[in-house]
């Protein structure tokens, strides 16, 4: 990849208790508390922290909220203070693990590649999967919480996994919607997730799309993330330096259990983001975005027209196609580029003429096989309650009841990183990037360290704070820190530099 | 889907309007490349591997709850 890049994944979490009752808020947090991590820091420094600012230059009032939100009983959650609400820990690996609108999340920070990211993103469910025993074990009922690595309760509400691309600041943010748009709207077509509901807020019927997330977007562009869910997302929160980057937060995006599927949703939207940079992406104006993004997720052969606003029609296929096409100028620029350009021609290749060969890559395909198999030559009922159950079942953490980890352990999934390189991440923050000097930091001065966020960590040294500045998130900068933290043998060394402004 | 009944029926309370009534079958979809040749990895399975996932799946199934309502999030 051109461009750091991190993936936030927020957990579906399912109580054994009746559901009205439970307070997620609660259970969330002790559930990450739960986790047994070692070498971890408990906290999060949010005075960094502005979701309300807008890339349109201004800043919200407050952001909107869902009114048909569960929010559950407060009863347990409301003895407990901020701090053990969020239980905020940052990782050895460099990622953060906390709870978020009451569901447990996991971050990574950015990576360089799609290997370590990948791997990053897998040592998460890995984290999470350790939270969910140790809290059942605490409660002592061997499946009260059960994590679900997706996007939908399947009863009209959503939970996010957000990719978070770095982009320079320099790009005119019309042009950037408007090139990210269509690219959002059909680029579900490999890496949608796949489920056995049509929902609303209200209402829910049985059918299958390729898409978790489609039901739930309402608005082209907005700043809103949890009601009025908008296409592009102008949250203005770089968590490094404004000056010179973006942050693109991507909300409209599926979990992946599939390696492949989430290299291949990450890297080709980098690309295309390359295309942004250099102003040669292939502009094509939808008539109606929210619709087309509807209308796709439904389209299971992948045949319907898309209005434009020019009065042309293209399929999802085509639209996908001729980004592929504009980004053939990266061949040849590095190994990685070219497994995301070769894969992506030959996904949309196999979409076009023999979606089975896709099952064991894509989610949405995969999913759609396993209903397959167990209809047999019976049509699929997709209003029978047992459908829910088999889509959930894909998506759990729990290798032992995922039906996901069941064709993995199968080989029926191709792999994109190793069982190694997953165990390596979930100690290892990712090459080159400012998580190894976070994760340095904690590894050597976890004591003194009293605030940590994205883009610092603060040390105090005889009562007096310091700051590491992490505004960079690789290269040059990023190198000369992590020999730093490796030279100082103390934190008072450390103190020394920084103070005559040796640290950045 | 005969296999279903293996779990007891349960009362679906939560049922709204069916927004699209002619959802093709999933194996419509199948059909013909389950017959095609293949290059992946993923190769066409014998009767007992078929007959072991299906058992799999149905164990899952069966251990599996059905979802219930969560918070809103992102």
């Amino acid at each position: 990849m051109n461009r750091p890049v991190g993936i936030e994944t927020e957990y579906g979490m399912l109580c054994a208790d009746d559901a009205e009752a439970v307070d997620f808020a609660y259970e969330a947090a002790m559930l990450v508390r739960s986790a047994p991590l070692a070498g971890c820091f408990r906290g999060w420094d949010y005075t960094a922290e502005n979701p309300r600012l807008d890339l349109r230059g201004k800043r919200v009032k407050r952001l909107g909220q869902d009114p048909h939100d569960l929010r559950g009983n407060t009863a347990k959650s409301k003895h407990l203070s901020r701090e053990e609400l969020l239980a905020d820990t940052v990782l050895a690996n460099g990622a953060r693990f906390y709870n978020d609108h009451n569901h447990p999340e996991y971050c990574t920070d950015a990576c360089l590649s799609l290997h370590d990211l990948v791997a990053q993103d897998k040592a998460g469910e890995r984290v999470v999967l350790r939270a969910q025993q140790a809290r059942n074990a605490a409660i002592g009922q061997e499946n009260y919480v059960r994590l679900v690595k997706n996007n939908s309760d399947y009863h009209g509400r959503s939970y996010g996994c957000h990719e978070n691309y770095l982009v320079s600041r320099s790009v005119p943010l019309n042009y950037l919607i408007s090139a990210c748009i269509p690219f959002f709207v059909t680029r579900q077509i490999y890496a949608g997730a796949g489920k056995a509901a049509y929902e609303t807020a209200t209402s829910r019927a049985g059918g299958f799309q390729i898409s978790q997330r489609a039901d739930f977007f309402e608005t082209e562009v907005g700043i809103n993330t949890t009601t009025q869910r908008p296409l592009f997302n102008t949250r203005d929160e770089p968590h490094a330096n404004p000056q010179k980057y973006r942050r693109l937060h991507v909300i409209i995006g599926d979990a992946n259990c599939s390696e492949f599927a989430t290299a291949l949703r990450v890297g080709t939207m980098a690309l295309m983001l390359d295309l942004v940079e250099e102003r040669a992406v292939p502009l094509m104006q939808l008539r109606n975005p929210v619709q087309a993004l509807q209308t796709v997720s439904r389209d299971l052969e992948l045949k319907q027209p898309l209005a434009l606003a020019d009065g042309s029609t293209l399929r999802a296929i085509d639209i996908q196609r001729r980004y592929w096409e504009a980004a053939q100028r990266y061949r040849n620029r590095d190994d990685e580029t070219d497994w995301v350009l070769d894969e992506w021609g030959a996904v949309l290749d196999l979409l076009e003429t023999n979606l089975t060969r896709l099952r064991d890559r894509l989610d949405w395909v995969a999913k759609l096989a396993l209903f397959a198999q167990v209809s047999g030559d019976e049509s699929v009922n997709w209003e029978d309650p047992a459908v829910l159950r088999l889509d959930l079942a894909y998506h759990l953490v729990d290798p032992q009841v995922s039906l996901y980890h069941m064709l993995t352990r199968a080989g029926r999934m191709q792999r994109f990183v190793t069982d190694d390189a997953i165990d390596h991440a979930e100690t290892t923050a990712p090459a080159g990037t400012r998580a190894t000097v976070r994760a340095a930091c904690l590894a050597k001065f976890a004591p003194h360290i009293t605030e940590m966020e994205w883009g610092s960590v603060t040390f105090q040294h005889n009562g007096t704070p310091f700051t590491l500045d992490l505004a960079e998130l690789s290269g040059a900068t990023v190198a000369r820190q992590q020999e730093l933290i490796e030279a100082c043998q103390t934190v008072g060394e450390l103190y020394q530099v920084v103070r005559q402004g040796g640290g950045a | 889907m005969t296999w279903y009944a293996e779990k007891k029926s349960q009362t679906n309370s939560f049922t709204g309007a069916a927004l699209q009534q002619a959802i093709p079958s999933a194996r419509r979809l199948f059909v013909a490349g389950t017959e095609a040749p293949t290059e992946t990895p993923t190769e066409a399975p014998d009767k007992t591997e078929a007959d072991d996932l299906d058992e799999e799946i149905k164990r899952i199934i069966r251990e599996v709850p059905d979802p219930t309502p969560q918070p809103g999030g992102e």
